[in-house]
């Protein structure tokens, strides 16, 4: 008889046949890791019937708060776009922040070549893409479109997000947090606009299973 | 061409979120408890899970058992979270706990304060893995089907590892039973 088994004969006894139960006092009664882990569930039996204190609302609402000041969709809304200095001409470009969480495709390296993202299904991954203006910009306008299997944590549903934003002089990063909510994956299109200027640029997020 | 703006969430998303967690904290609480055995543990656990809740409130509302969903996120921060709640040089004291006073009290009394320290002291020398397993399947009764779906853990695997953190909590157990023993005669008699 494997412990496994032994131990789990022992545990339900009662609903076990005798013959099993007498296979299994005798397995247990020559093994040592089978009485430690009889021990630990005899031990954790007291823990299953221990009262909880009931929590008070001051410590609900702690967490709440927390949640509330933590949100990740007012983050990007309100300060995504991180200037850094640079005196380049406007021009898309993607970053890669996230290091471990995702990766660009060496395809995304050819021409005209669509950027790859790869994020765990169901997982909130951020994706950061960047903005090189050669001027602040007030007023530009954010379109975030979105095809396929891909949400953005907090906004589950829309599929088109557009808000007005200001742009510092060099790099702006945009960081969105996308859901990829089936294994078929997606597409985000951010187009920028400001006046006559216009940048738009799309990324491909593949999904790959957690873990 | 209008120009919707997104809706930043207003006071209305807020009052549901608080509702949510409201209806589920005390649950969440308890849970986290288990795994951490620490009120202070516990707590900071279930602020995660409220911040990684609160994005997704419009998901988690359509679900018929948002609970299940809460849980299964808790247990995965837990895991994921295991340097945190590792075993601590240092124990981090609850506000509310009590002090041993010294002073002797009814037998009982004292050996189940004992039983209770034997066991929070070996807990915290089992990994978050462990932890989590033994809380699920000993303490909460989950079934090997739902630790399975849980976790993404195979059956086998599942059924090795619980055995082996059942043995190693055992162990823990029987070396602290040890020690009080000869602290309570160091002669061994």
């Amino acid at each position: 008889m494997r412990c496994e088994d032994a131990v789990e004969t022992m545990r339900t006894v009662g609903s076990q046949p005798g013959a099993s139960l007498r296979a299994a006092m005798d397995h247990v009664a020559d093994c040592g890791d089978c009485q430690a882990a009889l021990r630990a569930i005899d031990a954790l039996r007291g823990l299953r019937d221990e009262p909880t204190e009931p929590v008070g609302d001051a410590v609900i609402q702690r967490a709440v708060d927390r949640a509330l000041a933590t949100r990740p969709v007012e983050r990007y809304r309100r300060g995504f776009w991180a200037g850094m200095a640079s005196g380049a001409a406007m021009a898309a470009a993607v970053a890669a922040l996230a290091a471990g969480l995702w990766f660009f495709s060496p395809r995304s390296e050819a021409p005209n070549a669509v950027p790859q993202v790869r994020v765990a299904l169901n997982e909130r991954s951020d994706v950061t893409v960047a903005l090189e203006s050669p001027e602040p910009l007030a007023n530009a306008e954010v379109h975030v479109e979105l095809r396929g299997a891909v949400e953005l944590a907090g906004y589950a549903g829309q599929r088109d997000l557009r808000w007005s934003t200001d742009l510092d002089r060099g790099i702006n990063q945009l960081t969105l947090p996308v859901v990829a909510i089936d294994a078929s994956g997606g597409q985000v299109l951010v187009e920028v606009t400001h006046g006559q200027k216009r940048r738009a640029f799309v990324l491909d997020v593949r999904a790959a299973a957690p873990g | 061409m209008g120009k919707p703006t997104v809706d930043p969430g207003g006071e209305s998303e807020q009052v549901r979120f608080a509702a949510l967690i409201q209806l589920h904290y005390q649950v969440l609480y308890r849970a986290a408890y288990r795994l951490t055995r620490s009120e202070v543990d516990a707590e900071d656990l279930v602020q995660e899970v409220c911040v990684r809740a609160y994005p997704r409130l419009d998901e988690v509302e359509r679900l018929e058992h948002p609970r299940g969903w809460l849980l299964r996120v808790l247990y995965r921060l837990f895991v994921d979270l295991r340097r945190r709640y590792e075993r601590k040089n240092v124990r981090a004291i609850d506000e509310n706990e009590e002090f041993v006073s010294g002073e002797p009290g009814p037998p009982e009394e004292a050996e189940r304060a004992l039983d209770r320290w034997r066991i929070e002291d070996a807990w915290r020398h089992m990994n978050p893995e462990q932890r989590l397993l033994l809380v699920l399947h000993d303490i909460e009764g989950y079934s090997l089907a739902e630790i399975q779906s849980l976790t993404g853990l195979k059956e086998g695997t599942i059924k090795s590892r619980l055995h082996r953190a059942r043995v190693r909590l055992g162990r823990l157990l029987q070396r602290d039973q040890v020690v009080t023993s000869m602290l309570e005669d160091p002669r061994g008699s």
